[in-house]
């Protein structure tokens, strides 16, 4: 995917360009208002990631402005804010996703997953890889064709992973992409590790290369290539 | 103690030994006083009775207008002129009783014979008259001392109602809700100085809070930024091919260390932001909504610890409430309970219209329950706990007049929310 990021602090924006970038996308980074108005006028992206509080100008108005060229592009943000108003303001007009600050790269991950297919498979949005092959939309997966019976957390889990292929995920990324809110990350690790237990023997049991690692006391890790 | 209690009180004893004091001294100056008039007719009765004896060359009549004559004998020449006064009881034979008098005692020669003479004086109307001028004096004492009380009291009301009402309005004051405080003008200085005083000093704290509320949102906004750094750049590290497990390990410590901030920091935010009260919009919300949505998402966890739930609604349950710091609101009572089950615990919620209750089972708290709501109060058994979700409920239940009560029964701890009416 051909993506813009738009983000002041050099810091953040260089670790989030280096991820994307070892996930195959092509990113472009701006720090400046100005810079991506001229950026998003020029040019096309598939998605384009905006923080609110520019230095020179309101994130917000370059939703605004890629919505009025009636771009294609799937748009998320990442802001300080994490006002209720702000994600709703921002939701309605027109962006996809709302990451408060501070993120986990493998969820703004996941997302940037969610949008390409959205984007470049609209309608039969599917994912293949190996044996498995996973209907998102209908909560569906499948390995050699033979149906997975997964809970809805292990679903998701399986999606998040997925989307996270070769990537240490911690525990604590895992957490808030499953409970977000509902649970304290030092409370849910027991539950990661069953839900994962489970989500291995599961996809074992009908077939399916163990691809699930354990990097001890750190996470886990979808590994593809041994 | 009121001051107008205390002012009365100071008035009243030192009223009451001038009164004491002052009425003790009154009987004395007017018993003397009528001593000393009875005396002077004691002592023209004397002379009286000294002429006539000359005359008559014997004693006469007993009777000298008040004063009668009442022994003589004779003595000796030694004690002549003496002449002393005394008060003595009588007895009246008539009506069997005894009667004050004034006795002098004098001596006197005649005819080379001395005598020695006594004579009375009826003490009974001048008595009676002392006693009547002491009564009607002390009544109008303790009537001029209630009158006071009463002026006083009446007055220091007028005059402190001012400063009561400045009282009141102080004690209602919020900064939260008021952005100046409303005091009455009143013409007395000292108070219209004191409220002069007042009101300078609340804007000045008013513009300090609003300050320091901005400031700490600000600053909690400004953390969030260095900490998506931080957690980026160790979640990069962490996809460094071949790294050492014990790496491995610092940069897991460090991650969840970061997380952990970045919770607190947000947690922190949604406090400030509910004490800034900027959560205006109220609605009509059904909690069984939002609890059977929470208890849903809940379901697996539920399940898998084992946990008994039972759930009581009764129907059409609403209340006026910002529908955002409801589901926060339940959320944390439920979230709470839960982590605080232990396994194969109970679950109990109850809905009706006055009040939700929420029930788990548990060991019973290991510090003070009146702590229970305060920030950072955790249980020793849980340090990876932030302790702010209680102080978050009770700061939403503050906010909409809910009364929030807890208590611990038959195992079980059991908040309860009450709506109001």
């Amino acid at each position: 995917m051909k993506i813009l990021l738009i983000e002041d602090e050099i810091s953040l924006s260089s670790s989030i360009e280096a991820y994307l970038v070892e996930e195959g996308h092509i990113c472009e980074t701006t720090n400046f208002f100005e810079d991506a108005v001229e950026k998003i006028e020029l040019y096309e992206y598939d998605c384009l990631i905006v923080d609110i509080n520019l230095p020179d100008g309101n994130g917000l108005d370059l939703i605004r402005l890629a919505k009025k060229r009636n771009l294609e592009s799937g748009i998320i943000i990442i802001s300080a804010r994490i006002s209720l108003e702000n994600r709703i303001e921002g939701l309605d007009i027109g962006a996809d996703h709302y990451l408060t600050k501070p993120f986990h790269l493998a969820e703004l991950n996941a997302h940037l997953k969610s949008i390409n297919r959205r984007i470049h498979f609209s309608g039969s949005n599917q994912i293949n890889f190996n044996e498995i092959h996973i209907l998102p939309e209908e909560h569906r997966a499948f390995i050699n064709n033979k149906e997975l019976t997964l809970t809805r957390k292990e679903f998701e889990l399986l999606l998040f992973f997925m989307a996270n292929k070769n990537r240490v995920i911690t525990k604590a990324g895992i957490a808030e992409h499953l409970w977000g809110d509902y649970m304290d990350t030092a409370d849910s690790f027991d539950f990661i590790y069953t839900h994962i237990k489970n989500l291995r023997h599961k996809m074992m049991k009908i077939g399916s290369v163990d691809y699930i690692k354990t990097v001890y006391g750190v996470g886990y890790k979808f590994e593809t290539s041994t | 103690m009121k001051l107008s209690t205390k002012t009365s009180l100071n008035f009243l004893s030192v009223a009451l030994f001038t009164f004491l004091f002052g009425i003790i001294a009154f009987y004395y100056t007017l018993r003397y006083q009528v001593d000393k008039y009875i005396n002077l007719e004691l002592n023209k009765s004397k002379i009286a009775l000294l002429e006539q004896t000359a005359k008559l060359n014997k004693f006469p009549s007993t009777t000298y207008g008040n004063c009668q004559l009442m022994t003589y004998k004779t003595i000796e020449f030694s004690k002549e002129n003496t002449n002393f006064y005394k008060d003595t009881l009588i007895l009246d034979k008539k009506v069997n009783r005894y009667k004050p008098y004034r006795l002098m005692t004098f001596s006197t020669t005649i005819n080379n014979q001395a005598y020695e003479i006594q004579m009375l004086r009826t003490l009974e109307e001048t008595d009676g008259l002392i006693i009547n001028i002491f009564l009607f004096m002390t009544l109008l004492f303790i009537l001029l001392i209630v009158i006071l009380l009463i002026v006083n009291q009446y007055s220091s009301n007028q005059i402190w109602k001012d400063f009561y009402l400045s009282l009141d309005k102080i004690n209602k004051f919020d900064l939260n809700i008021h952005k100046d405080i409303k005091l009455t003008t009143t013409d007395i200085k000292e108070f219209e100085d004191l409220n002069i005083v007042l009101r300078r000093m609340t804007k000045r704290i008013a513009s300090d809070y609003s300050k320091m509320k901005e400031y700490t949102e600000n600053a909690s906004h400004e953390i969030q930024t260095p900490l998506a750094i931080i957690n980026s750049k160790l979640e990069l590290l962490l996809q460094c091919k071949e790294l050492p497990e014990k790496q491995y390990q610092i940069i897991a410590d460090a991650s969840e260390a970061s997380d952990r901030l970045a919770r607190l920091n947000k947690t922190l935010i949604l406090l400030t932001r509910i004490e800034n009260r900027q959560f205006p919009e109220e609605k009509t919300i059904f909690p069984q909504q939002i609890i059977e949505k929470h208890l849903n998402n809940y379901e697996e966890i539920i399940l898998s610890k084992g946990i008994k739930l039972s759930t009581t609604f009764e129907p059409e349950v609403n209340i006026q409430i910002n529908p955002h710091l409801a589901d926060i609101l339940f959320l944390n009572l439920i979230k709470n309970a839960i982590r605080h089950n232990i396994p194969n615990g109970e679950l109990k919620i109850k809905l009706n219209s006055t009040v939700f209750e929420i029930a788990n089972s548990g060991a019973p708290l290991d510090i003070d329950s009146k702590l229970l709501f305060d920030r950072f109060f955790k249980s020793t058994k849980s340090s990876q706990s932030l302790g702010l979700g209680l102080s978050i409920v009770k700061k939403i239940t503050e906010l909409f007049n809910i009364k929030i009560n807890y208590n611990y029964t038959e195992n079980l701890h059991v908040v309860k929310l009450f709506f109001p009416k």
